[in-house]
């Protein structure tokens, strides 16, 4: 006050040069936000932290984590998470520590791709692996390392890897080649828009286009993909293989199929499964026309037979989809109580697990029913669909209906992978008790499993044939709907009787038979034609 | 010009050299740390580790060397010594503002020549072009912290320009969080609006993520956020001019 007093003007001047430069710097503030708003639009900058983080539990940000971000530190907090996140995947393998910490690390640098390939892969895989039965199906978890891959390509846009990964992961956990073509086909795009960069790694795409397009059975489109392919890699020796396999094996039957000479298509497929019962892409086309031609068993066999060929997802979803049906009809002929057997993919893999890998010391593994609980809790979502309610108290029967020769057989019976019964004589039986309810996730309200495995004496399971045989069910075109008889009390039973009994599920035989192959073939190993271009 | 020098020696005096001996050794050690990580992972971390060292690093040194600059000239007494010769107060901060760039800078200079040779050791002899502009940003970065500093340290102490300094270093670090966090009553509002309407946004001066995932980076992306550093910069050093012009010592 006293140098205005001394100089007012001068000093007064000053204050209003001050405050001048104070508006003019507002503006120049105002510039800045603009260059960051047209940063991130370039995708070179982050969103704003309240955006991005808002999805990520409080709790599980550490306080080092928040007192680095907001001290400016976002992207060494987002390595710190991630690095914590690997410390507890490497030494704990403790998942419900490694997820938020991924999540975070996702969260608070978005524009990294690599962290939700890895968090996505995590979910899809291992922790679909881990987990499995005991909190959610495993198809839950790989749904959610996909969701996860997703939410990833709307921060990275141009991130081909992820495509790619989401593409993989459609076609190796879901069986569904279809969309991995389409995100391959995304990966493609965008690689070739970012044609300039240096670093990313070639693709490997057309080939893997063109393999789905191989195992969803249609070798035309594969051939065309391989011939693209091509003229951008003349002397790729997959290309090359791969074209001449398809013109030698598949697209004559192809062809025939087309133009719906089925009888011609069978028969070129059929001899070359004779020779070649591993083939899966053959095995594949085999089932969608036994399918075209409503042969449901000879698809069931086909499909089922391509399953056991290595990890064929795809020939998985199907084989389960038929199967599904056919219990369904099953179900309704016979006039049983109401209940809904789902039969998941999980227990499928378990039923398609050959006998020679069997692991059971004295008695190899036989046959294995999987029956789904409905969840304590009635308000429970049930992600797999209506479920059988067991009530303690309720008997459980279970028949080995594949085995002609029950003696010596033992069934033991699982709650959440916990032994708690065994039985040796039929029909094999079990109580549900309330202390069984007790098991991972049943407090949270999550769905319970009850498994039947059935053991056989090793000498009298070489005896039996590997495979069942579907042509002896005698099935109705379509299953009546009042055929649901009401019943006091539910006996549930695990498969079906004795061949030609009152409803033989699924007795004994051979798939291969069933699909007109050689004897002996039916219990296929994978191909040793092209198969060797699998990614 | 003398000036500049003159603060140029003394803060080479003090041993801020020691400061990237210390960056040095984080970045070898961080290099090989990070070695357990996947290739992707690990050139992320230790770009991000090089590329923050270099900054806070500097600006750190920007703080000890700004906060004492003038406030010890005025509280020594001799400030009156040299502004006694033909020197103006304008060319004074001037020359105290040339010298502190200088000194940061040169430091700056040396920790990215370390970073360098580490980033291309990680990657096997490779190099990206783009850590040159980052580097330039940096550098532009630090111009605009160093005016700030000059800027508190022309009429207030040592103890209120290492405080200030280390705030303004927070909010404009995240200063699109200021003006995008939803404010709860009016005066939070304000007091909001007031913060990233001031503050540098030191945000717009960050490359890491096209070095990281190998995008293209838009010439504009570079020239915009040099053109904001310098007027941002011409605006301090002129309100310091301002501000130590009517000082009464």
């Amino acid at each position: 006050m006293q140098l205005l007093k001394r100089r007012p003007i001068r000093v007064s001047l000053s204050i209003l040069v001050c405050l001048g430069l104070v508006a003019v710097l507002i503006q120049v503030g105002r510039f800045g936000h603009q260059v960051q708003h047209w940063r991130v639009e370039a995708g070179i900058a982050q969103p704003s932290v309240v955006a991005s983080i808002k999805d990520v539990p409080l709790e599980e940000l550490t306080g080092i984590v928040l007192g680095a971000l907001f001290a400016g530190f976002r992207s060494q907090a987002a390595n710190f998470c991630w690095w914590k996140s690997q410390q507890y995947w490497e030494e704990e393998g403790h998942w419900p520590r490694v997820l938020p910490m991924m999540k975070a690390a996702c969260a608070l640098d978005p524009y990294f791709p690599e962290f939700w390939e890895v968090t996505g892969w995590h979910e899809a895989y291992n922790l679909a692996a881990e987990y499995e039965t005991r909190h959610l199906p495993q198809d839950e978890y790989v749904k959610m390392g996909i969701k996860t891959l997703e939410t990833g390509l709307r921060y990275n846009p141009q991130a081909v890897q992820i495509y790619e990964q989401v593409g993989w992961t459609y076609r190796d956990k879901l069986g569904d080649p279809e969309t991995a073509i389409r995100y391959a086909r995304q990966a493609a795009t965008v690689y070739h828009v970012r044609a300039g960069i240096t670093k990313q790694t070639p693709l490997i795409q057309p080939r893997f286009v063109a393999h789905m397009y191989e195992e969803l059975g249609k070798p035309e489109e594969a051939l065309l993909q391989y011939q693209e392919l091509m003229q951008d890699y003349p002397s790729d020796t997959v290309g090359i293989g791969a074209t001449l396999t398809i013109r030698d094996r598949y697209l004559e039957a192809y062809r025939a199929m087309q133009t719906r000479d089925l009888d011609a298509a069978e028969e070129r497929l059929v001899t070359h499964l004779t020779h070649d019962p591993g083939d899966k892409i053959a095995l594949h086309m085999l089932a969608q026309l036994k399918e075209s031609q409503s042969d449901t068993y000879g698809a069931l066999a086909a499909w089922e037979a391509a399953a056991m060929v290595w990890k064929d997802t795809f020939a998985q979803q199907h084989y389960v989809r038929l199967l599904n049906e056919v219990n369904r009809r099953q179900t309704q002929l016979r006039g049983m109580p109401f209940f809904d057997m789902v039969i998941s993919r999980k227990v499928a893999d378990y039923m398609l697990l050959p006998r020679e890998t069997a692991t059971g010391a004295a008695m190899p593994r036989g046959m294995g029913v999987a029956l789904y609980i409905k969840p304590p809790r009635a308000d429970a979502p049930s992600p797999l669909g209506p479920r059988m309610d067991i009530q303690p108290g309720d008997e459980i029967h279970a028949r080995p209906f594949e085995l002609a020769n029950t003696s010596g057989c033992e069934a033991r019976f699982y709650v959440h992978g916990r032994e708690v019964a065994r039985d040796t004589t039929p029909p094999y039986t079990f109580t549900f008790t309330d202390d069984m309810r007790a098991g991972p996730g049943t407090a949270s309200g999550l769905e319970m499993l009850v498994k039947v495995e059935f053991f056989v004496p090793s000498e009298q399971a070489a005896g039996y044939p590997p495979r069942f045989d579907l042509r002896n069910v005698q099935l109705p075109e379509k299953a009546p709907t009042d055929a649901r008889p009401a019943a006091p009390k539910p006996v549930i039973t695990s498969g079906s009787g004795s061949p030609g009994g009152t409803g033989p599920m699924m007795p004994g035989a051979g798939s291969g038979a069933a699909m007109g192959m050689a004897p002996g073939a039916s219990a296929p190993t994978p191909s040793a034609g092209h198969e060797g271009h699998d990614h | 010009m003398t000036i500049g020098y003159a603060t140029f020696g003394e803060a080479i005096r003090r041993r801020i050299l020691v400061i990237f001996l210390l960056f040095a050794i984080v970045s070898i050690v961080g290099s090989q740390i990070f070695k357990a990580f996947s290739p992707g992972e690990e050139e992320k971390f230790v770009v991000d580790l090089g590329l923050n060292s270099i900054k806070w690093f500097s600006i750190l040194i920007a703080i000890l060397l700004g906060a004492v600059m003038i406030p010890q000239e005025i509280e020594r007494k001799t400030l009156h010594t040299v502004l006694a010769k033909p020197v103006g107060r304008g060319q004074f901060i001037l020359g105290k503002f040339v010298g502190t760039c200088l000194a940061v800078l040169f430091n700056a200079s040396l920790m990215a020549i370390a970073f360098f040779v580490v980033y291309a050791i990680q990657q096997k002899g490779g190099f990206d072009v783009s850590l040159l502009y980052q580097f330039a940003l940096t550098c532009m970065e630090l111009i605009l912290f160093i005016s700030i500093v000059v800027f508190l340290s022309t009429f207030s102490s040592t103890v209120f320009v290492l405080v200030v300094s280390f705030c303004v270093v927070v909010l404009g670090s995240t200063a699109t969080f200021w003006k995008n966090i939803p404010a709860e009553n009016e005066i939070s509002g304000l007091l909001f609006l007031g913060v990233s309407a001031l503050a540098p946004n030191f945000e717009i001066f960050d490359l890491s993520r096209p070095i990281l995932t190998g995008a293209a980076i838009a010439p504009d992306m570079i020239t915009y956020p040099l053109v904001y550093g310098f007027m941002y910069t011409s605006i301090m050093l002129l309100l310091s001019f301002v501000i130590f012009n009517e000082r009464q010592f």
